[in-house]
């Protein structure tokens, strides 16, 4: 349904995305972002769903300053120690720079939500406190959010987490809770990535629907 | 603590079913130089060494060998991941898991 392209950085960095556009009326615009494995298959796809809903949907490549195109659908340990040198020469300065060149690629839909999952859910809260011209924020199971739990969203913003996430303990999850009342914050049954249906292992098709419902029907109210 | 005190524990009923000796001081002593992980048990469970829980670096190349949810802490924690340790009367550290294991291990085979 999308289609890989381009976009340009605030700081003339070219990198990878992939957009995917209505193809009735266009109710808004949601930036997604990858988890460690980059533009791969499954992400691909949550941008195709958005669209399907009617939201012109952008993925900006997150790790292309890092290794331009990595991508993997390979979930096994073998991509372990590649993802960690991505992220240990991964820059946070510039990140927001290509978050920002998605949120307007996908404001050509309207106002704009952002949604991520894993490093992407992280993303999502640390954008949100940001504002970065946004109007929602939708993140799921985001790795180290509690380490950022005193950043303050400054648009409305949602948070998906499962309750058996080894990596994001329960109670961490009720700390973020506890600190930030306005932000809904939802657990569900199931592990770290309980909405990547290509993980059949971590994937819990009733969560994730329930969460994906959850994020539409607070796109629809905060973008359409 | 509570598979410590359990080890612990479990050397003494080793003591009880046994004729060698009826000295427990000396059976539990004989078992601690025989074993230096079940040495670092019992000095555990007496206060004299305690457990820590630390953010320990891990180097690349151990990444394949993670777990998966190491391996996602690691990458949201500067490259560490929390890990149990025995601090040692040096002040030195080792892992506290593979020394109860090991210590588990002896008191089986005994």
């Amino acid at each position: 349904m999308g289609e890989r392209i381009t976009l340009t950085a605030s700081d003339g960095f070219s990198l990878n995305a992939y957009r995917a556009v209505p193809e009735g009326k266009v109710r808004g615009g949601v930036v997604v972002i990858q988890e460690v494995w980059g533009l791969n298959h499954w992400i691909r796809s949550v941008v195709d769903r958005f669209a399907h809903h009617g939201y012109l949907a952008v993925a900006p490549a997150m790790f292309d300053r890092v290794e331009y195109g990595y991508e993997s659908d390979d979930y096994t340990p073998a991509q372990f120690q590649i993802i960690g040198e991505l992220l240990k020469t991964f820059s946070h300065d510039t990140a927001p720079l290509d978050i920002d060149a998605a949120i307007k690629a996908a404001s050509e839909g309207g106002k704009v939500g952002i949604t991520g999952y894993c490093f992407g859910g992280r993303a999502t809260w640390v954008t949100a406190a940001r504002g970065a011209g946004l109007s929602a924020a939708s993140g799921y199971y985001g790795g180290g959010v509690p380490n950022y739990i005193d950043l303050e969203p400054q648009v409305p913003t949602e948070m998906h987490f499962g309750d058996k996430d080894t990596g994001i303990p329960l109670e961490q999850v009720e700390q973020l809770k506890a600190r930030h009342p306005k932000a809904d914050i939802y657990t569900y049954d199931g592990p770290h990535g309980f909405c990547n249906s290509d993980r059949p292992d971590n994937f819990n098709e009733a969560s994730c629907k329930k969460a994906s419902l959850r994020t539409l029907e607070f796109f629809h109210k905060h973008l359409d | 603590m509570l598979v410590c005190g359990l080890a612990d524990a479990y050397a003494d009923r080793l003591f009880g079913a046994q004729d060698a000796t009826d000295d427990i001081l000396a059976f539990r002593a004989e078992s601690a130089v025989r074993s230096t992980a079940l040495a670092r048990v019992f000095a555990l469970v007496r206060g004299e060494l305690r457990l820590v829980t630390e953010a320990v670096e891990v180097p690349l190349s151990d990444y394949g060998h993670l777990k998966v949810e190491d391996f996602m802490v690691s990458l949201y924690n500067d490259h560490t991941v929390q890990r149990v340790r025995l601090v040692l009367a040096d002040g030195s550290r080792v892992l506290a898991h593979p020394v109860v294991g090991e210590a588990i291990w002896f008191l089986r085979s005994a």
